[in-house]
C-alpha cells in the first residue's frame, strides 16, 4: 500500500466517543480527525490541540479598530476640518468616546470571525468532503491514520481495536478525500 | 457535568440526538401549513401598505406627517427606538446569558437573535425616512466629500449611526456563526433538489471536525463578550439622542442604564409574544417549555422593575432639583394632555409586570402571552410619552403645540410590522427556530429522559 | 466536610494592630487637631459608608446567587454571608452621625440650616433632620434584619438537611432585592448626594451601586484567597476564582460605563446647576480625578483581560486590592469636596482611620466566619458547586 489511507468509523454516542477516544490515544493510534454534530467538551483536550489564539487576534483587531476611530475622530477636528459646536472644545473626548468604542467591538469580531473562516478553511463556496452525512445528526465519526507501511495485517488488527471501543461501521478509505478537507 | 436533581428539565419528553434533529427540521423538511401561508399573506400586505406609505412621504415630503416646529419628532423616532428596543432581547440571550451559562437560552436564542435582526431592519427605516431626503442618506457617513466637511463627530445622532450598524453587523455575524452548524445539518437533512445546494452554500463547508468547533467556542465566547457592552452601549447612545440635550424630561442621567433595561424589558415580552405562538404551532412544546417561559418571565419582572424604579426616580428627582422646568414637565406629563398615554404606559410597564411575583401566573402560558402584549404597547407608549410629552410644551408657551399622527405614519408604523414578521415567517420557515447543535449539547444533562440514564452511568462508573 | 475557621492569633494580632492604629487616629484627630472635629467627622462618614456598602455587597450576592438559580457560588457561600455580618455594626457607627447630626455636632450636612438658601427651603420637606434619621434608620434596619435572617436561614440548613431552607432563602432574597432596589439608591442621595444638596443626578445611585458591586467582589475575593492559601478553604479551585475575577473584571466595566454616562451627558449639556459638581472635582482634585478613572476602569480592565489572569489566586488578589484601593479614592471623591472642600487630604488621619475600619470590619468577618463551618454542608446545590468545571 503506497497511498495514505486512513479507516473511518463512527460512534453513536458522545460518552462513547470520549472513552474511545481515551483508549486509542493511549494506544497510540493516530487520530486524524473527529467529526461530531455538537460540541464535546475535552475532546480537544483529549487530542492534545492548544488552545486556540482567535482571543488574541480579537484583541489585535480591537485595538486597531480603536486607534482608527479615536485617532480618526481627533484628526478631523483637530487638524483637518476644526469645527465649533455648541462652544465644545475640538478636542471633545467625551463625545469621541462612544464611536470609539464602536469600531473596537466592529473591528474585533470581524477580525475574529475572517480568522476563524480563513484557519478552518470555510467561508462562502466551500466544498467539504461529507464523510457521513449523519455526521452533523447523530454520528460521532473519527477517521483513524493508517499509515504508509501498513500491511493488511496491521489494518485489520487496527480495525479490531477500533470496533474494541464501540465503533461501527469501520471502513477503509482513500487518502484522497480527506486531503479536501484540509 | 454534575446537575443537581433540584433543577428544571430543560427538554421534556422521550428525546435522542437523532429526534432533536427531526423535531427541529420538520417544518422546513415538510411542506408549510395552510396557516403559514395565511401569516404571510397577511404580513406582506401590511409591508405593502407599509411601503406605499413611504413612498408618498419621500415623494411629497415630511409634511405628510403631523410632526410640526415645536413637535418634531413624532410617531417616527417612537418607532425607531421601540425597534432598537426589540432587537435588544436576541443579542441579550445569546450573549449575556451565554456569559451567565443559562442553559435554558439554548430553546430560544436563535429565533430571538433572527428577531433582534429583522428589529434593527425595521429600526433602521424610520431615521433614514426622517431625513426626507432618502437619497441623500449616505451623507451620514464619513466619507471624503466634495464639501470638504466631515460629519460631526459631536453629534449623538452621529453615534447611532455607528452604534446601529455596528449592531447590526456583529448581530448578524454572532447568529450567522451560530447558525452554520445548523445549516450543515439542514444540508445533510434536506431532500429538495432546490434547497439542498443553496444549504450548502450557507454551511461554508462546515463538517463539524473537532478542530472547528473548538476555535467556533472559543470565538463564540469572546464575541459574546463583546456583544454584552455592544448591547448596553447601544440603546445607552439611543438615550444619548434625548439625555444630551438639555429638554426638561429627556436631560437626565439615569437615560442610558434605564433604557437598556426597558430595551431588553420590551425584547422579552416581544419573544414570548412570538414564541408562545411558534411552539404550539410548529410542536416545540418539548424544548420551549413551560420552565423556559418561566425564566423569561423573571428577567421580564427584573427589567420591568427598574425601569418603574427609573420612572420614580425620575419623577422624584424633577421635585428634589427644585428646577421648575423639570418639574413641570412632569406634572404635565402625569396630569396635561397626553396623561392618557403616561396612564397606560405607567399600568401596562410598571403595574401589570409586578403580577409576575405570583408563581401560578409565571407559569400561566395565556396570561403570559396576554402580559407580553401589554408590554409590548406599554414600551411603545414609553417612548412616545419621552419623545412628545417633552416636545409639546415648550420653554416658550407661544410655541405650544399638540401632535397627531396622520395616517401615513400609522400606515407606516403598521408597514414596520409587517416587514417584521414577514421576515419572521420566512426565517421559521427556511431556517431552524432552535439551535439544533446547542439543545443537543445539554440533552445529556437537561433531558428528561437522558439524565436518568447518565445518572445511572455517573453511579456506575 | 466540616471545616472550621479558627480565628487564631495569626489573625488576630494584625486585626488587633489595625484597630489599635484607627483607635490611636481618632483620638488625635479629635483631640489634638483644631478643627471642630470636621476632619474626623467626613473620614468616619466615608469609611463608614464604604464599609457598609462592601458588607451590603455580600447580601447582594448571595440575594441575586439564589434568586438566579445559581450553583458555583455555593463552595464560598460563607463568604458573603460573614461579610455581610458587618450591617449591624455599620448601622451602629451610622447612628452616631445621626445623633451627633441631632445635636448639631457635626457640620457634614449643610442642609440642616436651609435658612437663606432658597433651593433648600424648597427641598426641606426631604432634607431636613428628622425625615433623614427616619429613613436611615429605615434602611439600615431593614438590611440587617434581612442578612441576620438569611444568614440564620442558611446555617439551619447545616444541621438540618431540607430542601425547605432553600426554598425559604430564596424568597427572603426576593423580598430582599425588592427592598434593596429602592433603598440603595435613597440612601446614596441621603448620605452622599446630599453633602452637596444643590446638586442632583438622577444616576448617582447607581452609579454608587456599581461601585458597591466592584469593591465587594474584590473583598469577597480577597478573602477567598487568603483562606485558600492559608489552607481553609481546599474545596476552592482555580474556577471559583476565575468566575469572581470574571465579575471583577465586568462590574468594573459597568462602573466606567456609568461613571461615563453620568460625566459625559452632564459635560454635554453644560448646565450650571450639574456641572459644579464636575468643576469643583476638576479644579481641586485633579490628579485623583483621572488616577480614579485609571485605577478603577483602565487598571482591572488591561490586567484581568486574560483568561490567566483571573486564574492566578496571586494577580487575582492584587487586582483586588488595587481595585478597593481605587474604590476607597472614588469614595473620597464623592465625600470630601463636599464636606472638607479645599482643605481635604489625604494624610495621617485619612490612612490612620482607613486602617482602623478596616481592622473593625476584619475582626466582624473573621468572628462571623469562625462560628460555621466554612461549608454549606446541605446546601441542594453543594456538589455542583464542588464538581464545577467550565469550558469557559
Amino acid at each position: 500500500m503506497n497511498k495514505n489511507k486512513y479507516l473511518k468509523a463512527y460512534y453513536d454516542d458522545d460518552g462513547l466517543l470520549i472513552k474511545g477516544l481515551k483508549s486509542l490515544k493511549k494506544e497510540g493510534v493516530e487520530i486524524l480527525d473527529v467529526l461530531t454534530p455538537f460540541p464535546v467538551h475535552d475532546i480537544d483536550k483529549i487530542l492534545g490541540y492548544r488552545r486556540s489564539w482567535i482571543a488574541r487576534v480579537g484583541f489585535i483587531g480591537g485595538a486597531v479598530g480603536a486607534v482608527i476611530g479615536f485617532g480618526f475622530q481627533v484628526w478631523v477636528f483637530t487638524v483637518d476640518y476644526p469645527l465649533n459646536i455648541g462652544g465644545k472644545p475640538f478636542l471633545a473626548v467625551p463625545s469621541f468616546i462612544p464611536v470609539t468604542f464602536e469600531m473596537t467591538v466592529l473591528c474585533a469580531a470581524f477580525a475574529m470571525v475572517f480568522a476563524f473562516l480563513i484557519r478552518s478553511k470555510i467561508g462562502p463556496g466551500a466544498e467539504p468532503f461529507i464523510h457521513d452525512e449523519r455526521s452533523t445528526d447523530d454520528r460521532f465519526l473519527i477517521l483513524v491514520g493508517v499509515g504508509k507501511n501498513a500491511t493488511e495485517e496491521t489494518v485489520s488488527e487496527l480495525k479490531n481495536k477500533i470496533s474494541n471501543t464501540g465503533a461501527q461501521g469501520i471502513v477503509l478509505k482513500d487518502d484522497v478525500e480527506l486531503s479536501k478537507n484540509y | 457535568m454534575y446537575v443537581s436533581p433540584v433543577r428544571e428539565l430543560l427538554i421534556k419528553g422521550d428525546k435522542n440526538y437523532k429526534k432533536v434533529t427531526n423535531d427541529i427540521t420538520k417544518p422546513i423538511v415538510n411542506k408549510p401549513g395552510k396557516l403559514w401561508f395565511l401569516g404571510v399573506s397577511v404580513t406582506s400586505l401590511a409591508a405593502i401598505i407599509g411601503l406605499f406609505a413611504m413612498f408618498i412621504t419621500v415623494r411629497d415630503g415630511i409634511g405628510m406627517w403631523g410632526v410640526n416646529k415645536t413637535v418634531g419628532w413624532g410617531w417616527s423616532i417612537t418607532n425607531l427606538v421601540w425597534w432598537i428596543g426589540i432587537g435588544h432581547a436576541g443579542t441579550f440571550i445569546s450573549a449575556i446569558l451565554l456569559l451567565f451559562r443559562q442553559k435554558w437560552r439554548t430553546s430560544i436564542n436563535r429565533s430571538a437573535e433572527a428577531m433582534t435582526i429583522f428589529a434593527v431592519m425595521c429600526a433602521g427605516i424610520f431615521p433614514l425616512i426622517h431625513m426626507g431626503r432618502l437619497p441623500l442618506g449616505y451623507f451620514i457617513l464619513p466619507y471624503p466629500s466634495t464639501r470638504q466637511l466631515w460629519v460631526n463627530f459631536n453629534s449623538p445622532l452621529l453615534w447611532d449611526v455607528f452604534a446601529i450598524s455596528t449592531y447590526f453587523l456583529v448581530s448578524l455575524l454572532f447568529w450567522y456563526m451560530g447558525l452554520l452548524p445548523d445549516i450543515a445539518t439542514l444540508r445533510d437533512n434536506v431532500k429538495n433538489k432546490i434547497l439542498k445546494p443553496v444549504y450548502k452554500f450557507l454551511s461554508f463547508g462546515w463538517t463539524g471536525s473537532v478542530r472547528h468547533w473548538s476555535r467556533h467556542e472559543s470565538m463564540s465566547l469572546i464575541l459574546a463578550g463583546l456583544a454584552a457592552p455592544l448591547v448596553l452601549s447601544v440603546h445607552s447612545i439611543v438615550s444619548f439622542d434625548f439625555a444630551t440635550s438639555i429638554i426638561p424630561g429627556w436631560h437626565t442621567t439615569i437615560f442610558p442604564p434605564y433604557f437598556v433595561s426597558g430595551a431588553i424589558f420590551s425584547g422579552f415580552a416581544m419573544v414570548l409574544t412570538l414564541m408562545i405562538v411558534a411552539r404550539k404551532t410548529m410542536n416545540l412544546t418539548e424544548y420551549i417549555t413551560v420552565g423556559h417561559i418561566e425564566s423569561m418571565n423573571k428577567i421580564i419582572i427584573t427589567t420591568g422593575s427598574i425601569v418603574g424604579i427609573a420612572y420614580i426616580t425620575e419623577l422624584f428627582m424633577a421635585w428634589y432639583s427644585g428646577v421648575i422646568y423639570e418639574r413641570f414637565t412632569f406634572y404635565n406629563r402625569a396630569l396635561g394632555p397626553y396623561a392618557w398615554a403616561y396612564w397606560i404606559m405607567m399600568t401596562c410597564n410598571v403595574i401589570s409586570p409586578q403580577l409576575l411575583w405570583i408563581r401560578k401566573l409565571r407559569r400561566s402560558i395565556l396570561f403570559t402571552f396576554i402580559l407580553s402584549i401589554f408590554i409590548n404597547i406599554g414600551m411603545w407608549f414609553e417612548r412616545f410619552v419621552i419623545v412628545v410629552t417633552s416636545l409639546h410644551r415648550d420653554y416658550l408657551p407661544s410655541s405650544w403645540q399638540m401632535y397627531k399622527p396622520t395616517l401615513t405614519e400609522i400606515a407606516i408604523f403598521a408597514g414596520s410590522l409587517g416587514i417584521f414578521f414577514t421576515l419572521f415567517l420566512l426565517f421559521i420557515r427556511f431556517f431552524p427556530v432552535i439551535a439544533i447543535a446547542e439543545v443537543k449539547s445539554i440533552l445529556k444533562s437537561s433531558g428528561e429522559k437522558q439524565v436518568n440514564i447518565t445518572q445511572n452511568l455517573l453511579e456506575n462508573e | 466536610m466540616e471545616i472550621s475557621f479558627s480565628f487564631t492569633s495569626k489573625f488576630k494580632i494584625p486585626v488587633f494592630i489595625l484597630i489599635l492604629t484607627g483607635m490611636a487616629t481618632i483620638g488625635y484627630s479629635i483631640f489634638v487637631l483644631h478643627d471642630h472635629g470636621e476632619r474626623f467627622w467626613a473620614n468616619f462618614l466615608l469609611n463608614n459608608v464604604f464599609a457598609i456598602v462592601i458588607s451590603l455587597c455580600g447580601l447582594v450576592f448571595i440575594a441575586i446567587h439564589n434568586l438566579g438559580n445559581s450553583g458555583w457560588q455555593v463552595a464560598i457561600q460563607r463568604i458573603p454571608e460573614a461579610v455581610s455580618m458587618y450591617l449591624p455594626f455599620g448601622s451602629i457607627l451610622m447612628f452616631i452621625i445621626v445623633i451627633s447630626m441631632c445635636f448639631d455636632a457635626n457640620h457634614l450636612y449643610h442642609w440642616v440650616h436651609p435658612e437663606g438658601d432658597v433651593i433648600l427651603e424648597m427641598k426641606k420637606g426631604y432634607l431636613n433632620v428628622p425625615f433623614f434619621s427616619i429613613r436611615t434608620l429605615i434602611y439600615l434596619a431593614g438590611w440587617t434584619f434581612m442578612a441576620i435572617w438569611l444568614r440564620k436561614v442558611s446555617l439551619k440548613n447545616d444541621r438540618d438537611n431540607d430542601i425547605k431552607y432553600y426554598r425559604k432563602s430564596i424568597t427572603i432574597s426576593a423580598i430582599f432585592i425588592v427592598f434593596f432596589a429602592i433603598t440603595s439608591s435613597m440612601a446614596a442621595w441621603d448620605w452622599i448626594m446630599s453633602l452637596e444638596p444643590h446638586w442632583f443626578s438622577t444616576l448617582f445611585g447607581w452609579y454608587v451601586f456599581s461601585g458597591l458591586l466592584v469593591s465587594g467582589v474584590a473583598v469577597i475575593t480577597l478573602i477567598t484567597v487568603l483562606l485558600k492559601k492559608t489552607g481553609y478553604m481546599p474545596q476552592v479551585s482555580k474556577e471559583h476564582l476565575h468566575d469572581l475575577g470574571k465579575y471583577l473584571f465586568a462590574f468594573s466595566i459597568l462602573w466606567a460605563y456609568l461613571w461615563f454616562s453620568q460625566y459625559m451627558l452632564i459635560w454635554y449639556g453644560n448646565i450650571p446647576e450639574e456641572t459644579v459638581y464636575f468643576i469643583e472635582r476638576l479644579k481641586g482634585f485633579n490628579t485623583l480625578f483621572f488616577i480614579n478613572l485609571f485605577i478603577n476602569f483602565g487598571f482591572p480592565f488591561l490586567a484581568l483581560m486574560t483568561r490567566n489572569s483571573k486564574r492566578v489566586p496571586i494577580i487575582l488578589a492584587l487586582v483586588s486590592i488595587v481595585v478597593l484601593i481605587g474604590h476607597w479614592l472614588d469614595f473620597y471623591l464623592l465625600v470630601m469636596p463636599g464636606t472638607l472642600g479645599e482643605n481635604a487630604q489625604i494624610g495621617f488621619v485619612e490612612i490612620g482611620m482607613t486602617l482602623g475600619f478596616m481592622g473593625f470590619f476584619l475582626f466582624i468577618v473573621f468572628t462571623a466566619l469562625s462560628h460555621a463551618n466554612l461549608i454549606p454542608v446541605n446546601h441542594p446545590y453543594l456538589k455542583e458547586s464542588l464538581e464545577y468545571h467550565t469550558q469557559y
